[in-house]
């Protein structure tokens, strides 16, 4: 176990260091972002939606945690919208049940497409606002 | 007299929480702090070092807090340890299911490093009026 003597000087100047450090790291974690997210969006990987979700989880629980308040909000409305649409990922039971009535599901499956579309539309303003609030605090 | 520096087990799964994590418990609040980075970790770490408390992330890759919480419960040698959680969920029904599950309190994410000592003496504080 660690030593348990304050220091807040030393506190101070090892915080500094710290949010350097994640500073630096933030313009490829964005990237790694828009990566995810664009790969998602395109269902050209399977696993993308997971992945990016798991990035803005971090981000969203990091970034503030080290100052970024603006940038960490927008994660977590990235990680919102992208739990959203993962959650909301067509249910194959939901689907067999809607089976019987035709009109039924196809109107079910209308309102989805709309759900997800809308949800993808608030992860993409969300995306865009961690950019903006990065670049703003001079990282990114 | 002054009182006994609590002695912590920090559990989350990403780096950067560890790190500054163990700079606002140690530097700030000159709490003894051990890190882990997993729950199967932690199962093992609190076992060994016997903390006065456990700050355990709710959502972490296989193993996630709940479980290591219960997991926790279930070995004698951890069982009486309390657990805060730590989590960007703090709605308060989330809240409350987190209390629920035996949790003496729950600190939200983002937190600041500057208070996040004073925040658990006080859970802490409060915990033990409660006996």
């Amino acid at each position: 176990m660690s030593n348990g003597e304050a220091d807040p000087e030393r506190g101070a100047d090892r915080l500094r260091e710290l949010r350097a450090r994640f500073g630096a790291s933030l313009h490829e974690r964005l990237e790694r972002l828009d990566v995810l997210v664009g790969a998602a969006r395109s269902g050209t990987s399977e696993d993308a939606l997971d992945e990016a979700l798991v990035v803005a989880h971090r981000l969203a629980g990091t970034a503030g945690t080290f100052g970024h308040v603006e940038a960490g909000e927008a994660a977590a409305a990235l990680e919102r919208a992208l739990r959203r649409i993962a959650e909301g990922s067509p249910d194959p039971c939901a689907k067999d049940e809607a089976a019987g009535d035709e009109a039924a599901g196809d109107e079910a499956a209308g309102d989805e497409a709309a759900g997800d579309e809308a949800a993808w539309g608030e992860a993409m303003t969300a995306l865009a606002r961690v950019r903006a609030a990065a670049s703003s605090s001079g990282l990114g | 007299v002054s009182e006994a520096p609590l002695r912590v087990l920090l559990v989350d799964d990403d780096d950067d929480i560890r790190s500054i994590g163990e700079l606002a418990l140690v530097e700030v609040g000159g709490m003894p702090t051990v890190l882990a980075s997993s729950g199967a970790m932690a199962l093992e770490v609190a076992a060994r070092e016997q903390p006065d408390v456990v700050l355990l992330d709710v959502m972490m890759p296989g193993m996630d807090g709940p479980t290591t919480f219960r997991r926790l419960r279930e070995q004698p040698e951890t069982a009486s340890i309390p657990v805060v959680f730590v989590t960007a969920k703090v709605q308060r029904h989330e809240v409350q299911r987190y209390l629920d599950l035996g949790a003496i309190g729950v600190i939200g994410k983002p937190f600041d490093p500057m208070t996040l000592p004073d925040e658990l003496r006080a859970i802490m504080a409060r915990a033990r009026e409660r006996g």
